[in-house]
């Protein structure tokens, strides 16, 4: 099973080299590649300078698209299986195979590393502790699944997913539409407890107060999202 | 305002939300372009629903007939819509702009990589 790591990175100059270190020391059935997301600081250059694999958008996409970018390469270069680790180093490797082996197991479609099924490590700020519990009602609601961690970004996915990920990914906060849509096409979606760090330098690029917007427009995605299917068009 | 033209708002402002849902399911828009005119549909429906609203919002302005008021707002609307997409046409032209330039400048990166190769 050929397996990618996509590490979608914007200004993560003093994170990024840590993060790949981290990958290649806990994740090595893994290749990997980092989306430089046109980058303003030394992101790029110290990617070319330390030889990762990297991948340099001529303009700047935002996550979705910065991660879209990530699935298109993997079905260029044949991957059965991919994985988002964000560039910031919240993510912590070391649960990839884990992750792996219950998405061949259990025939899963998505698999989402959890914060809150064992609820330990870095939980996120407490709004955004409220929002997270919010979109988890809502898919409950639309899709009858338990997710508890809907705006995760650590997911691993399988070929279908894959396919239907890079030809459509929407642009911002792609993570709780995406599921219902998924779940909505009768996929299978298995959720892993994983523990997350403080991002280890830098700043997140959500402030929060567009995060009253992205609440009212993701939550009306997400019912749009469960009339849709994959290969909708 | 008379009951029929209140009815009129409600049901073509509740047939213009049915369409713009049916228009992003149908990834015909994007939800983040089609939040603007679902907003304004909200609003009309609003005002129809609640002709008190309007009456409300006219005698605030001064302006004598709440349809008026409509009217008005309606224009500003169209004049800030305008406005929003005359901006994202120019910052989208500036990244058609730097694509252009980095493909171009690529293309030649591969033309002089496959003369090198052939040179042998």
């Amino acid at each position: 099973m050929k397996k990618l790591i996509i590490i979608p990175a914007y200004n993560e100059a003093g994170s990024i080299q840590k993060t790949v270190e981290q990958i290649k020391k806990d994740a090595k059935g893994f290749d990997f590649v980092v989306i430089n997301d046109c980058s303003k600081d030394r992101t790029g250059e110290i990617c070319e300078a330390e030889h990762i694999p990297v991948i340099h958008l001529p303009v700047n996409l935002g996550i979705g698209g910065a991660v879209q970018t990530g699935y298109q390469y993997a079905l260029w270069h044949g991957y059965d299986v991919a994985v988002q680790v964000d560039g910031d180093g919240q993510h912590d490797p070391k649960y990839l195979e884990k992750m792996a082996e219950v998405l061949e197991a259990e025939g899963a479609d998505l698999v989402i590393g959890s914060r809150f099924l064992e609820k330990e490590g870095y939980l996120s700020s407490g709004v955004r502790r409220v929002g997270i519990r919010f979109f988890s009602l809502l898919i409950r609601f639309l899709t009858g699944q338990e997710i508890t961690d809907p705006t995760s970004g650590m997911r691993m996915v399988g070929r279908e997913v894959l396919e239907s990920f890079a030809k459509e990914y929407p642009t911002d906060y792609p993570e709780p539409e995406t599921v219902v849509k998924i779940l909505k096409s009768g996929k299978k979606v298995v959720e892993v407890p994983v523990r997350m760090r403080e991002r280890n330098a830098g700043v997140s690029s959500i402030s929060l107060s567009r995060s009253i917007y992205y609440m009212i427009k993701v939550s009306l995605a997400m019912v749009i999202a469960s009339f849709q299917s994959t290969g909708e068009r | 305002m008379n009951i029929k033209i209140q009815i009129l708002i409600v049901v073509l402002s509740l047939a213009a939300l049915a369409a713009l849902f049916y228009i992003v399911k149908k990834e015909v828009l994007k939800l983040r372009y089609a939040l603007p005119w679902m907003c304004v549909a909200v609003g009309t429906l609003i005002c129809g629903a609640f002709p008190e609203v309007t009456a409300f919002l006219a005698d605030l302005t001064g302006i004598g007939m709440p349809v008026n008021f409509l009217f008005l707002l309606g224009f500003c609307f169209l004049l800030v819509v305008s406005f929003g997409m005359t901006v994202a046409l120019s910052k989208m032209n500036e990244r058609v702009k730097t694509l252009t330039q980095e493909l171009a400048i690529l293309k030649k990166e591969v033309k002089d990589q496959t003369e090198a190769r052939d040179a042998h």
